[in-house]
């Protein structure tokens, strides 16, 4: 390769790279829009010049220039109802996706996501634990704080029990967990088979819900899940390794175990924390990642922001389907993100792969 | 420390600053005192009486009309029947209650028979809007039902026509018992009639149990219901205990197709209530069944008029209003 080759191959990764910023920079643009619009739709109709007054009206310093011509529902509407809704569908859905985008790279498997590790059904446990032993030991959150437990629980027992030697087998740790989620799952149909009347609450927690998130629940979770995504970002380089396999992860110096155990702790705290206020939410977890990787490529220095900014974008536009389809009903969200974002996948992977995920 | 981590530090102390004080203004950002939740045990406590009601009780929205409370409602459910032509705007109230609409109607209470989540009724709290639980399950009899009334009373301070529809009902369940076993002494000779009260097929034999406000017109209706023995509250009886039960007399829900009765293998099928037709339909009594109000007193006189044959009655209803509250058509 002469200097001249050189410097056209260095100039297009260069501009490749740029490519790819721009792509997440486009991504967070469209959340931002996604936000505002979503802010319109619900049962009742708000005016565009009150919705701006209340904006306004949050901004510290600001408020007291802020014409304040809406009514006090109206406030409560927009601050009490839909902005916690609508930023706990953001905090769920980046949780989700880039949770999934890690446990992609470390089980190598395309069909992994987080709640494969036993996360889902822990959290199922906790919360139909409270709900059918009629917990109240935390008060009002009791059965967010119960599912949180749980879910962390189970996934501690899941990683023990995969622990062979001080290591972990990406196959052996997905086998343990699906085992394991399977005599969770049982335990959750043996308590409901105990108190059958509480049948409908728990199914409308199994099929997830932004709708109860207020902003006393939203605080810690945010907090959480900030802390862990970002932690989860610092390891892109060793998960990159890991995603050729172990051996060649530790022949570039990645500690595997080591890089293996804070991603699964981050992941599992992070869902964890997401999962015990919006109940069960399937699909992001396990589809942004690829969405991710059809546009940014396979580094997750890329995939993992991209998932978690596609992961909010879509869960916020399957909560506003959810709220909006019907009139003042709204529609479990996991309902929403199954019919929707099934052809919407297959949509993708038609136009983007370009045949990578053929043969 | 590395500069990588001073950073990581900074950046999240940062954020749980702003995420704080975001949370913190927006904890505060309605400035209104905090609702309450009342029941018949908590009595109420409210330095003010309620104008703003949103009902997604029916029950309670015939006691409001029947108390005179009816103005102070704001917003009704889609099970309202009574009274007749509601003109209020509906809230969605399954699977669970259309917050954006019970704040939009500004109430100052919402009332309800269904357990809601707690983050809904937090949600209610938090903005000053108290919730009034009035239970339609197990353990609701006529002694509640009163309480009930004297409850919705003193919140929209109407406890003198409340006190009124509470001593119709005591007269009225002493009169109607009086005749039902009278009846049964004269016309049977014998035990009372065995019933069973078939509420909804949708995944077993549902039926009203003991401790139930059904099993009451059971017991003033001098009939026994066979399903009280078995559980408390609504459930799905085993078609064990109705085949060996066999009930003299069956009261369908409207939603139970009555044909189902006698379809081969039915628990019901070689039944005397079936064999002797003494199966009864409750398609023209408005949710009589199903609510827990004052107008139950009327569901007896229904279940007299159908299983005896007779038309006891009742002392007129205290308190005069447009729409007559008897569904029997006697006024």
């Amino acid at each position: 390769m002469n200097v001249l080759e050189n410097e056209r191959v260095t100039a297009f990764v260069q501009r490749s790279r740029e490519m790819k910023y721009v792509w997440i920079g486009f991504l967070f643009f469209l959340l931002i829009i996604t936000i505002l619009l979503s802010d319109f739709i619900g049962s009742v109709r708000i005016p565009i010049q009150s919705l701006l007054e209340i904006y306004g009206s949050q901004i510290p310093f600001l408020s007291h220039f802020v014409p304040h011509g809406y009514t006090l529902a109206q406030e409560q509407i927009i601050v009490q109802l839909r902005e916690p809704e609508i930023l706990g569908g953001v905090v769920i859905g980046a949780s989700l996706g880039i949770g999934g985008a890690a446990i992609q790279s470390i089980f190598r498997n395309p069909i992994s996501e987080p709640y494969i590790i036993g996360l889902s059904s822990g959290a199922s446990l906790g919360a139909v634990a409270s709900i059918v032993l009629g917990f109240t030991i935390f008060g009002i959150y009791t059965q967010q704080i119960t599912a949180f437990v749980f879910g962390l629980s189970v996934v501690f027992i899941v990683y023990f029990f995969a622990l062979k030697g001080g290591k972990i087998h990406p196959t052996y740790l997905l086998l343990t967990g699906v085992a394991v989620s399977f005599f969770v799952s049982a335990i959750v149909a043996l308590l409901l088979f105990t108190n059958i009347n509480l049948q409908g609450e728990v199914f409308f927690w199994l099929l997830g819900s932004l709708e109860n998130i207020n902003w006393t629940v939203l605080y810690p979770v945010a907090i959480v899940v900030l802390i862990t995504s970002y932690a989860i970002y610092l390891q892109h380089r060793e998960l990159d390794a890991i995603q050729m396999g172990d051996m060649h992860a530790r022949s570039v110096g990645v500690n595997v175990e080591r890089t293996k155990r804070i991603t699964i702790f981050m992941v599992a705290l992070g869902v964890s924390a997401s999962v015990s206020i919006s109940g069960l939410i399937g699909f992001v977890g396990l589809v942004m990642p690829h969405l991710s990787r059809m546009l940014l490529g396979g580094s997750n220095r890329h995939v993992i922001p991209a998932s978690g900014l596609l992961g909010a974008i879509f869960l916020i536009c399957a909560d506003d389907i959810a709220r909006g389809i019907v009139p003042g009903v709204v529609i479990p969200i996991g309902i929403v993100t199954g019919i929707i974002g099934v052809p919407f996948l297959m949509y993708f992977m038609r136009k983007l792969t370009g045949g990578r995920y053929e043969g | 420390m590395n500069n990588h981590l001073k950073i990581v530090i900074a950046v999240v102390v940062v954020l749980a600053v702003v995420v704080g004080g975001f949370v913190i203004y927006h904890e505060d950002a309605t400035g209104k005192a905090k609702g309450e939740i009342i029941t018949i045990t908590t009595g109420d406590n409210l330095p003010y009486k309620l104008t703003r009601i949103v009902s997604l009780d029916p029950a309670a929205t015939a006691t409001l009309y029947a108390i005179g409370a009816y103005k102070y409602l704001v917003g009704g459910n889609s099970y309202d029947f009574y009274p007749p032509n509601e003109n209020l705007p509906n809230v969605t109230d399954y699977p669970s209650m259309d917050l954006e609409q019970v704040f939009n109607l500004s109430a100052d209470a919402v009332i309800s028979f269904s357990n809601y989540s707690r983050a809904q009724v937090s949600q209610l709290l938090n903005n000053g809007i108290n919730y009034v639980f009035l239970s339609a399950d197990a353990g609701v009899n006529f002694s509640v039902i009163e309480k009930q009334n004297t409850l919705l009373g003193e919140l929209t301070g109407t406890v003198p026509n409340a006190t009124l529809i509470n001593q119709w009902m005591n007269v009225s369940l002493s009169a109607l018992h009086a005749d039902a076993t009278s009846y049964d002494q004269s016309e049977y000779n014998s035990t009372p009639l065995r019933g069973f009260y078939y509420l909804s097929s949708y995944g077993g034999y549902w039926t009203a149990g003991n401790d139930t406000f059904v099993n009451s017109y059971f017991q003033y209706a001098d009939i026994i219901n066979i399903a009280a023995p078995y559980d408390s509250g609504f459930y799905t009886i085993n078609p064990e205990n109705i085949v060996n039960e066999s009930p003299q007399v069956v009261i369908l829900d409207d939603s139970v197709n009555a044909s189902s009765l006698n379809a081969s293998g039915s628990p019901f099928e070689s039944s005397p209530a079936v064999m002797n037709g003494k199966v009864y339909t409750t398609t023209t009594n408005e949710n009589m069944f199903s609510e827990p109000n004052f107008r139950d007193i009327f569901a007896i006189q229904w279940i007299l008029f159908m299983v005896y044959g007779q038309n006891p009655a009742l002392p007129n209803f205290p308190i005069n209003l447009t729409y007559n509250p008897n569904p029997n058509g006697v006024s």
